[in-house]
């Protein structure tokens, strides 16, 4: 059952990269022998579309899209809530704040390794804040976490949607970049930092997960079969900060992926946290990959914020699919 | 041996337990028994070393139960909680395997199945699970601890007679075999009359 649906995934995988070549604002008349020959001089212009523009930003959606997927399990598993993203939790927020205050002091760029470490110590900050906050005697409170999280994440998106509101300046993006996401400034040289830390981050996140496993069962029961929990939420968190921060430094904030890849990888292929990473990201991959299709084509030439489509097409396949599995992520 | 001496135990600066002397031995069953409110949980709290005492000290072999690492304890004693939450749909194969992420000893668990009688359940999504069958599981996963201190807050609870003999039994093997037995429950059970020691909570 689960073999005959990892074939599906890779062929709606497959399928999602052929359409995405396949369309956009120019029609390419020659896409695949450009495609198949990268280094052939004829049909200048349709191989530079492809090659310089189209095929970068797909591969920045699959990084980022399995970036926020895998990043969504951390959240949920760190804080054992079905409700946990990066968006909510504070951590996006965080990271777009880190990034934009390097910019303002001119020591970091989008799509930089300083941004990248800058969104990560705003995104780290920020999640642990809202974790400390949410924290009582006997633990984690799921609504306190929920709440502190939507206040905190509320307040510095503000912070942040004020500050590139009253700079104005182009390479401090705008508000809608930092609310909604864009992959339409995204270039091939994005991808030497967004790939390797995409990578990192997530085999990071593979190597932390089988302790999430753990946490479920809660802090007590999972010190009493041996693991430190606030050590592995600790670690999670990093994991979590960091692949956020890889996202949010090159395509600004994107919501609702982090949340709903892992449900529904979680609803096909089981809990388990060290298989879900991988599939999460692979969900999140394919979900964003579909988005920035629709994103640069329904509306075309013009760019449509890719955050919205995220949630069109995102949230009606969570809620089908949760509709038939209610009994998944129980809350006690 | 665990030994608690002179332990005063508080919760948000309320008193809980005062003055506290225990000894749990090797090879001995001891019960624990009080109404709810006693402080029953968070005496095993304190003896699992879930919670530092305020005054007076736990020792486990002549050493301060705060020097273990988690990982050291999960090898020397394992614990049954009360509630013991089941969120994620896990089958219950899976939830087993995880209580012996240390050891990997495979056969505690097909021993633990065994005796508690819930092959039928590994297949089972744990969340499916009633609440005795949680319970059930609950204790078995301590059991395939393989520890030498085994804690069982409240494990009878939601257990039916059949049920309750079974794991009186088990219990009673464990002790048998030189492992200490600490059972917490609510009111003086019958099932609990063949423990070696029993202290009542909430009494001078």
């Amino acid at each position: 059952m689960k073999r005959a649906l990892i074939y599906v995934y890779i062929l709606i995988f497959a399928a999602a990269i052929v359409l995405s070549l396949s369309v956009g604002a120019a029609h390419l008349d020659h896409l695949w022998h450009v495609f198949f020959h990268p280094t052939s001089n004829l049909f200048t212009s349709d191989h530079d579309i492809l090659w310089q523009i189209r095929i970068p930003r797909i591969l920045t959606a699959l990084f980022v899209g399995a970036a926020l997927g895998a990043a969504g399990v951390m959240a949920q598993g760190a804080c054992n809530n079905p409700l946990a993203e990066p968006a909510i939790l504070g951590t996006s927020a965080g990271a777009a704040l880190g990034v934009v205050t390097g910019l303002l002091f001119n020591v970091a760029a989008i799509g930089s390794v300083s941004a990248v470490v800058f969104g990560l110590l705003g995104g780290l900050s920020v999640s642990l804040f809202t974790f400390s906050m949410a924290r009582s005697r006997d633990g984690q409170s799921s609504i306190a976490l929920i709440i502190v999280g939507i206040a905190a994440s509320a307040t510095v998106s503000a912070i942040v949607g004020l500050t590139t509101s009253m700079i104005s300046r182009a390479d401090a993006r705008s508000v809608s970049f930092w609310t909604w996401g864009s992959l339409a400034l995204t270039s091939a040289h994005d991808l030497w930092i967004l790939a390797p830390i995409s990578i990192l981050g997530i085999a990071f996140a593979w190597w932390a997960a089988p302790n999430l496993d753990l946490l479920s069962l809660g802090d007590s029961t999972a010190a009493h079969i041996g693991i430190d929990p606030v050590r592995a939420r600790r670690l999670s968190l990093i994991a979590l900060s960091v692949l956020v921060a890889a996202a949010v430094s090159t395509v600004g904030t994107i919501a609702f992926l982090g949340l709903a890849a892992p449900h529904i990888a979680r609803l096909g292929f089981g809990p388990r946290h060290r298989p879900l990473v991988l599939h999460s990201a692979l969900s999140g991959s394919i979900i964003l990959l579909l988005a920035d299709t629709a994103a640069r084509t329904i509306a075309s030439p013009r760019e449509l914020p890719i955050g919205l489509i995220t949630a069109i097409i995102g949230a009606p396949i969570l809620i089908v699919l949760v509709r038939r599995n209610l009994e998944v992520w129980k809350q006690s | 041996m665990i030994s608690a001496s002179a332990l005063t135990l508080t919760r948000e600066g309320k008193v809980i337990i005062r003055d506290f002397n225990v000894e749990i031995h090797p090879g001995r069953a001891l019960a624990v028994i009080g109404a709810n409110g006693s402080g029953k949980s968070t005496l095993i709290s304190a003896l699992v070393g879930d919670l530092r005492p305020t005054r007076g000290s736990i020792t486990l072999n002549d050493r301060n139960l705060n020097e273990f690492s988690f990982r050291e304890l999960a090898q020397i004693r394992s614990v049954s909680s009360q509630q013991q939450r089941f969120s994620l749909a896990y089958r219950v194969e899976e939830v087993l395997k995880m209580s012996i992420s240390y050891s990997g000893d495979l056969e505690s668990i097909a021993r633990a199945v065994e005796a508690l009688q819930i092959a039928d359940l590994l297949k089972r999504s744990v969340i499916s699970l009633s609440g005795g069958e949680q319970q059930r599981v609950s204790i078995a996963m301590a059991l395939a601890q393989k520890s030498s201190y085994i804690f069982l807050d409240e494990p009878f609870s939601a257990q039916d007679i059949e049920s309750t003999q079974r794991i009186t039994n088990v219990l009673q093997e464990f002790v048998q075999e030189g492992k200490a037995v600490v059972v917490v429950a609510h009111m003086s059970l019958k099932e609990l009359s063949w423990c070696d020691q029993r202290f009542q909570l909430g009494e001078s």
